[in-house]
């Protein structure tokens, strides 16, 4: 409930925390920029909030404003038409919205892992995520999203009932029989801090994997900004490799934002997703690393899926990452041409 | 029927007596008229012993000691506006509970008997004021009453139609001969259907005298008697003498 | 003598401003390159309705049986607790202001609560519509039955009438001019109401209804689909509001003058 109360106003809270570490920001000429998150503050976006502790944003010489998302609000869309120069959308939105107009890069992937999962009641008798889809049950989901169509081809689905995702728990805590889309180290945290025993059945353990909670900016602000959009970049790797060693702070500073989540319910969430946030890439290149095979895999997947008419030709083109180790913090005074 | 002592008092500041022990004996199948000065509590009268109003104090009793059924003809027709003619008429008849054939037969009568025969399936709107009266009429004595109570019924039409609403009145007393009494403003109106007319004086409302008609018949023609004359001159000096006596 | 005015002459001026608007919103999606995921051009809007057609027809079906569910029940409950009201100003004075709480519940914070106690379905949207459409109802009952002539009344008092024998045979048909403009107000809020519910009780799937294709259309930003949806809510909006007034017209066409001049 408290959750749906944050999200729905979330579009109007913008979270300004310049002058944190330094109350000679301003003159010391540093690019504004605000990021358009698509949730609420959360574990999964701990690195912004620890750029901003640790001084990260400052000094690589950014200016940086977190605006809170929600359900309701409309991130792909804001971003893609230049209201706000960064933010946050899955993959496969990604895909979609370009092939609507929209001309969206993406700089940064948080998890190599898609943390989309379903979840139900402990004492109920589905045992795998193919037992729940082949049965009758009511699944609370966003039914329009690519995996629902993949897990539908994959399974059947033709006596699952879907019905709206709601960010409100009531509903799933209340219904035992009911099943529901969730974060694997979100929502089923908060409920067994609740007493209330779920299991979850991660989704890309059936063959879906998009990256998501991409940080993503348009072609031409790319093109107009490049110093900026390579100092973001570099700053969230930076940002995240400090929260992966210690997130207690920042948990704690988006706890005061977040009243649906305690800061007991972050750090344990924040210790569930690491394996989400790391694997062989991240180790071997950097934090939110993409390769082009996995954006044409899902392009792939979401052509048959019928979810996307065609296939980009040059999948390079929708993303854009600077090299590990790309020099000093602050923008450069040339162009870095796109990798 | 009699009427004892009856006194009638509104509540009020300050408090307004309309009726100041009125004694009046109705022999039944008698048509009686009541005449005064406004004010003075006419149709107070009327209201009383309908039901619509209560005495303050004194009564009044009928014999036999049952209530009769009584039939009251206002000063609008009061017709409900979104039903015909003849489900109007049959509203007293609807509201006893009387099987439909039955209504429809009665009411189809009353309306022929006040001659309004090829209209039981119009609307009220689609009638003059004067045919609307008749309805009125009818409707006030479809449930066969033994007392018919009108309050100036006629008032508001013009002075031909009232005449003839008058014989046609008139015709319905004579042939039924329920006991009536008619509050009216208009003394030839008065002296034409009354055997006998009672004036009132100004409010607080008395009984100051009554002129008994003993007019040998009541066609269309008695109006221009001297005869008719004399007997409306003696009811216009009683009500100047009701008038000048008191305020 | 003057001519009555040809039919084309009355239908003329709405179809040409219609005409106008359409041809105003392709231009300007035209000629500021305005991306599909932010506004579709009208012909993307017709392709979209043309090519889900199946999909869309069972929306319709599905709202329009929301809509009118609630509806029914708002018209039922709205003229017995508006005919109630009527009977006592103590009664009116003491549960007039709850039923204006029902206006004032904004219907977005209450439909979630609805799902929790009615479960997902038609149910919460039928109450959803319910709830929305129900508070014309009362208030124009309510007026209807304050206004019924006093006159009237006291000839049923004259005939010594009983409450049940004054509501069905006075008030009720006295009221009815009032209760029908009450009625058109609700038909239409009805089926905002049953939109509002279905975002978020309703099933999805083939059949569902147009509020959750309106939901689904835009999370996959499919513009064209969505203000397709939208239009054929309108619609159907449109054609329970003509079903009542036509319900209107036929029971006060004898009688009442409003009904003669051909309001909408």
């Amino acid at each position: 409930m408290m959750r749906a109360v944050c999200s729905t106003t979330a579009l109007a809270v913008a979270i300004s925390l310049a002058g944190c570490g330094d109350p000679d920001a301003t003159s010391r000429g540093r690019t504004s920029v605000s990021v358009q998150l698509n949730w609420v503050p959360e574990p999964e976006f701990g690195g912004f909030w620890q750029a901003e502790l640790d001084g990260v944003f400052a000094d690589a010489g950014l200016d940086v404003e977190l605006i809170a998302g929600g359900p309701s609000v409309p991130s792909a869309q804001l971003i893609a038409s230049g209201k706000v120069p960064f933010g946050i959308v899955s993959g496969g939105e990604l895909l979609s919205i370009n092939e609507r107009g929209g001309s969206l890069v993406a700089l940064f992937a948080t998890f190599q892992g898609d943390p989309t999962a379903i979840m139900v009641h402990e004492a109920s008798p589905w045992k795998t995520l193919e037992e729940l889809w082949r049965s009758d049950a009511t699944v609370a989901c966003e039914a329009n999203l690519p995996f629902v169509t993949f897990l539908n081809r994959k399974y059947g689905g033709e006596n699952l009932k879907l019905v709206a995702h709601s960010t409100a728990l009531a509903n799933f805590v209340n219904d035992p029989t009911l099943a529901k889309q969730c974060f694997v180290f979100a929502e089923p945290v908060t409920l067994e801090l609740q007493n209330v025993p779920v299991r979850v059945f991660p989704v890309l353990e059936s063959g879906f994997n998009p990256y998501t909670a991409v940080l993503v900016t348009t072609r031409e602000h790319l093109a107009a900004n490049p110093e900026t959009c390579r100092a973001m970049v570099m700053a969230l790797r930076r940002g995240w490799d400090g929260y992966l060693a210690d997130p207690t702070k920042a948990n704690a500073a988006m706890a005061k934002l977040n009243p649906a989540m305690s800061v007991e319910a972050m750090n344990l969430a924040a210790k569930k997703q690491r394996f989400l946030v790391e694997d062989e890439t991240t180790r071997s290149h950097a934090v939110g690393w993409m390769t082009g095979e996995r954006w044409n895999t899902l392009a792939e997947q979401m052509n048959s899926l019928g979810k996307l008419e065609q296939i980009p030709d040059e999948i390079e083109a929708i993303f854009w990452q600077p090299p590990v180790d790309d020099g000093p913090m602050a923008p450069a005074l040339e162009d870095s041409a796109t990798s | 029927m009699a009427l004892r002592g009856l006194c009638r008092t509104f509540s009020g500041d300050p408090p307004v007596e309309a009726l100041r022990s009125i004694d009046l004996d109705l022999a039944p199948g008698s048509f009686t008229a009541l005449i005064g000065p406004s004010g003075c509590g006419k149709t107070t009268v009327l209201r009383i012993l309908a039901g619509l109003d209560e005495a303050s104090s004194g009564g009044f009793e009928f014999e036999p000691s049952r209530t009769p059924r009584i039939g009251y003809c206002f000063q609008e027709p009061r017709l409900l506006p979104w039903r015909r003619i003849d489900a109007n008429v049959a509203l007293p008849l609807e509201l006893e509970g009387m099987p439909r054939e039955e209504r429809r037969r009665r009411a189809g009568s009353a309306i022929e008997r006040v001659e309004l025969g090829g209209f039981a399936a119009a609307m009220p709107a689609t009638l003059s004021g004067g045919m609307r009266m008749r309805a009125a009429v009818a409707r006030a004595l479809v449930a066969e009453p033994q007392l018919l109570l009108l309050d100036e019924p006629f008032g508001a039409l013009d002075e031909v139609t009232r005449y003839r609403l008058d014989e046609m009145l008139h015709d319905l007393w004579r042939r039924d001969r329920f006991t009536a009494l008619l509050v009216t403003h208009s003394i030839p109106e008065a002296v034409f259907l009354a055997e006998r007319v009672v004036v009132l004086s100004p409010r607080p409302g008395r009984i100051i005298g009554e002129v008994v008609v003993d007019l040998a018949e009541r066609t269309p023609q008695v109006r221009a008697t001297d005869e008719f004359a004399h007997l409306v001159q003696r009811v216009y000096r009683l009500l100047l003498e009701a008038m000048g006596d008191g305020a | 003598m003057r001519r009555a005015v040809p039919r084309i002459a009355v239908a003329a001026p709405p179809i040409a401003v219609v005409a106008a608007t359409v041809l105003l919103w392709w231009l300007a999606v035209r000629t500021f390159e305005i991306p599909e995921y932010l506004l579709p051009t009208p012909g993307a809007v017709l392709e979209a309705v043309w090519v889900e057609r199946d999909r869309l027809a069972w929306g319709m079906l599905a709202t329009a049986i929301g809509a009118s569910g609630g509806f029914a029940i708002a018209a039922a409950l709205g003229i017995a607790i508006g005919s109630i009201l009527g009977l006592s100003r103590f009664l009116e004075r003491g549960f007039y202001p709850l039923t204006l709480l029902l206006q004032m519940v904004p219907l977005v914070a209450l439909a979630p609560i609805l799902v929790v106690w009615l479960g997902y379905g038609q149910r919460a949207v039928i109450a959803s519509a319910a709830i929305v459409a129900l508070f014309p109802v009362i208030a124009n009952t309510l007026g209807g039955m304050r206004s019924v002539d006093r006159d009237l009344e006291e000839l049923f008092s004259l005939h010594r009438a009983g409450l049940a024998s004054r509501w069905w045979r006075l008030r009720l048909p006295a009221s009815l001019p009032s209760i029908v403009t009450g009625l058109r107000i609700a038909a239409g809020l009805a089926v905002i109401g049953a939109i509002v519910g279905e975002f978020v009780s309703a099933y999805a799937g083939d059949r569902a209804p147009l509020g959750m294709v309106i939901v689904s259309a835009m999370r996959e930003y499919r513009t064209d689909l969505m203000f397709g949806a939208i239009g054929l809510a309108a619609i159907v909006g449109f054609a329970l509001f003509g079903i009542v007034n036509f319900g209107g017209w036929l029971l006060l066409r004898r009688w009442h003058a409003s009904a003669r001049s051909s309001s909408d």
